[in-house]
């Protein structure tokens, strides 16, 4: 009886564990770590645009004033930043969650006022710490501080006008990673919560002391990540060829990311950009490709970026580094996919790759270094698209009109210069790219 | 004339001379009557640019509010910009814009919006650096159950096709901010050149709450903005190659490409000229990191392909 009892109560537990739980679709995916640049640009824009936004609050924001250059709000003045006050630190804030333990005036009163309007602002939660601060802005420096991550200027701590930045030296990137929902469409920008800290330079206040203003805002920014184009690609391009063969270039892409291929990752993502301008707008919605576009060039921007502190020479592998000198982060030939040799660096801290060697088996359907792709006994020189028994992925000029082509060699598939609409002429193959090149089409008058 | 004058001369004259002032302000004249000249230019906008358009001109009156003074403030929860109110359209989701219409210069925008929006404000778009330009301009659209407005004042507009009589069908509002489509395009004659940047165009948008009877219009109200908006046309593709840092050899194939867009276009073939556009955008991508640095080619791609669309209208 007793053990009947304890299974009766065990099933009903696993049932009501069951009805409990949500179908396992509806979970959201879990956060992930994710890169953005905050550039000071961005953050000088955030002021104007989080002051428009707190006046279409209306009453919800209640007490909001115009003044001139911004608004005042809950005892904050924004305005005049980058002009009359110049930025002197930067803190990306976890959430609105923070303002009681931020802004203490009025009984709390102010603290819940700014809570209760950037609540209605659609902020993104983000999981602290934040990794990777970095800035490539001379005289200022990156930490975790409370309730979030912070750039500061030296101006700070010395008491001088040391990189404090106006709207005329706008330039400059602060980087950080934080973990955030993954759960928003590809290429949607996260909105973090800023607190900015602006001073008056010293030629402006002669021997008076510095004038200081704080002011809160919010800022939109996209990830950096190529896993963010990656999404872009698989899920705003409409078309499977393209979207296909896309795909697929992009996980080349990651692949000489990770290893830091960077001169490959640069050539991927130039042919990606090229045949998606190429397929606009046949086979690519313009807006869709516009996005992804974008996606390939923030990616881009990301590599580019490389903080004030870091040397290429030093011997330290630092961010946008490769390598330098013999600090190769681990690499070896051999944990990149060689068989074997030595791997070295360039002055330039780019990998030179030119002493490893590779001793692929082409058709045993194994993707080994030097091999482009190896299908096995999937490889064909006949099949469009397919892999060639080369271990090269089809290409312009190996005589089958693959994806991305609309002829090879003599092989127009029929068009002539009068069926693509012109008068008469003699419509060629562009031995390069495989398009139809219709230079000598004679165009009626 | 400066040529004449150059004939005259015996000998080169000395920096400082009067001779030497004289012909450096005619080379400056000859230089500012060509950038003077005013030239068709091209812009497009997506349902997403009219939708932010409020917010975006919001921030901008709102961080020069210094320097606008009176021109800019604030009216029931929104920014007043001259007697214009602009209420956010992603603040509220039943708000809709139903007509859009391009403002003509300062002096001739008072036209378009009337005597009662229009007072004070030439004086505000001048402060505001609004672009002058010259009539007539002209515009298509391609936006569902849209058309093109009856043109006042030689000036362009765009409302949905039940504007008169109140029913929204098509109209634009909070849903469609990451509509990134483009379906309207206007040509402005612009009295000076962009270059590679933006004209500042003073846009009335109107827009509307939901109609409360049957037939009737929705309350609306009228905001007028001034958008940054880059041009998408063959000059701004040109200029954009000529402000880049490339080889002679690069920027010779860049322009051929471009002068045989233009021949096209010159022709009446925009199908034609929006191929080539395309191409434009093809070579730059292709010569990305090898020939061209990616923060050039970026723009040049993107304002290619705004521009191939522009065509394709």
């Amino acid at each position: 009886m007793r053990r009947s009892l304890t299974l009766t109560a065990f099933i009903a537990l696993l049932a009501l564990a069951g009805a409990g739980r949500p179908a396992m679709a509806q979970f959201p995916p879990p956060p992930q770590a994710m890169t953005f640049h905050l550039g000071v640009g961005d953050v000088l824009a955030s002021v104007g645009k989080t002051n428009a936004f707190l006046v279409s609050l209306g009453k919800q924001a209640r007490g909001l004033k115009l003044v001139p250059g911004g608004t005042k709000f809950a005892g904050l003045t924004c305005a005049g930043f980058g002009d009359v006050y110049k930025l002197a630190s930067v803190t990306v804030l976890t959430g609105p969650g923070v303002f009681p333990a931020r802004v203490t005036t009025k009984k709390g009163k102010d603290a819940l006022a700014l809570s209760t309007a950037f609540g209605l602002a659609g902020l993104t939660p983000w999981f602290p710490p934040a990794t990777d601060a970095e800035t490539d802005r001379q005289f200022w420096t990156a930490a975790n501080a409370p309730h979030g991550i912070q750039f500061a200027s030296e101006a700070l701590t010395a008491g001088n006008d040391s990189g404090l930045l106006g709207a005329a030296s706008s330039a400059g990137i602060f980087r950080f990673r934080a973990t955030v929902p993954t759960n928003v469409p590809p290429g949607a920008a996260y909105r973090f919560l800023l607190e900015l800290v602006g001073r008056t330079a010293s030629t402006d206040t002669g021997l008076v002391a510095f004038g200081e203003q704080r002011c809160f805002t919010f800022v939109d920014l996209v990830p950096v990540d190529v896993g963010v184009l990656s999404r872009l690609v698989n899920e705003t391009l409409s078309d499977a060829y393209v979207r296909n063969g896309l795909a697929t270039r992009v996980t080349t892409l990651i692949q000489a990311l990770d290893r830091r291929d960077f001169v490959e990752a640069f050539e991927v993502m130039a042919y990606i950009i090229g045949h998606l301008v190429a397929r606009t707008p046949e086979h690519a919605e313009p807006a869709a490709a516009r996005r992804v576009v974008t996606g390939v060039f923030d990616v881009r921007r990301g590599l580019d970026f490389r903080p004030a502190t870091a040397v290429c020479g030093n011997g330290t592998r630092e961010t946008g580094e490769a390598c330098d000198g013999v600090d190769h982060g681990g690499f070896t030939c051999s944990s990149i996919g060689y068989a074997s040799g030595t791997l070295t660096c360039q002055p330039s801290c780019l990998f030179n790759f030119s002493g490893c060697v590779a001793n692929p088996v082409c058709g045993n359907g194994v993707l080994e270094f030097g091999e482009e792709c190896d299908a096995g006994a999937q490889n064909s020189n006949t099949e469009p698209d397919a892999c060639r028994t080369s271990c090269k992925r089809a290409f312009c000029g190996d005589d089958v009109i693959d994806l991305f082509e609309d002829c090879e060699g003599n092989n127009l598939l029929g068009e002539t210069c009068k069926t693509l609409g012109y008068d008469g002429g003699s419509l060629k193959c562009d031995p390069v790219y495989c398009e139809y090149d219709d230079e000598r089409c004679d165009e009626g008058e | 004339m400066l040529v004449l004058l150059l004939l005259n001369l015996r000998r080169v004259p000395s920096r400082f001379s009067p001779t030497f002032l004289v012909l450096g302000l005619l080379v400056l004249a000859a230089f500012g009557d060509a950038s003077a000249i005013a030239a068709e230019r091209t812009f497009v906008l997506a349902p997403a640019d009219l939708v932010s358009a409020p917010d975006l001109f919001g921030a901008k009156a709102l961080s020069r509010s210094a320097t606008l003074g009176r021109t800019v403030g604030l009216k029931r929860g929104a920014v007043r910009f001259a007697k214009g109110v602009c209420p956010s359209l992603l603040a509220d989701p039943t708000r809709r814009v139903t007509r859009v219409r391009l403002l003509g210069s300062p002096t001739g925008a008072p036209l378009v919006v009337g005597r009662s929006l229009g007072s004070g404000l030439t004086n505000a778009l001048t402060l505001i650096g609004a672009a002058t330009w010259s009539a007539p301009a002209s515009g298509a659209t391609r936006q569902t159950h849209w058309v093109v407005d009856a043109p006042v004042a030689d000036s362009v507009g765009f409302t949905t096709v039940g504007f008169a009589f109140g029913d929204q069908t098509g109209a634009l509002g909070k849903e469609h901010a990451s509509d990134r489509a483009l379906g309207f395009r206007m040509n402005v004659n612009l009295s000076s050149d962009p270059g590679v940047g933006t004209a500042e165009l003073a846009i009335a948008v109107t827009t509307e709450l939901p109609p409360k009877k049957l037939g009737k219009p929705g309350k609306r109200t009228e905001c007028i903005v001034v958008a940054s908006l880059p041009p998408a046309d063959l000059p701004a593709l040109r200029a954009l190659v000529n402000a880049a840092p490339l080889t002679s050899v690069t920027k010779n194939r860049l322009n051929f490409i471009l002068n045989t867009a233009d021949t096209f276009l010159a022709r009446g073939k925009p199908d034609r000229a929006a191929r080539n556009v395309r191409t434009f955008a093809l070579e730059v991508a292709q010569r990305t990191e090898t020939e061209i640095p990616p923060a050039f080619a970026e723009p040049m791609i993107n304002r290619a392909n705004a521009a191939a669309e522009a065509l394709s209208f």
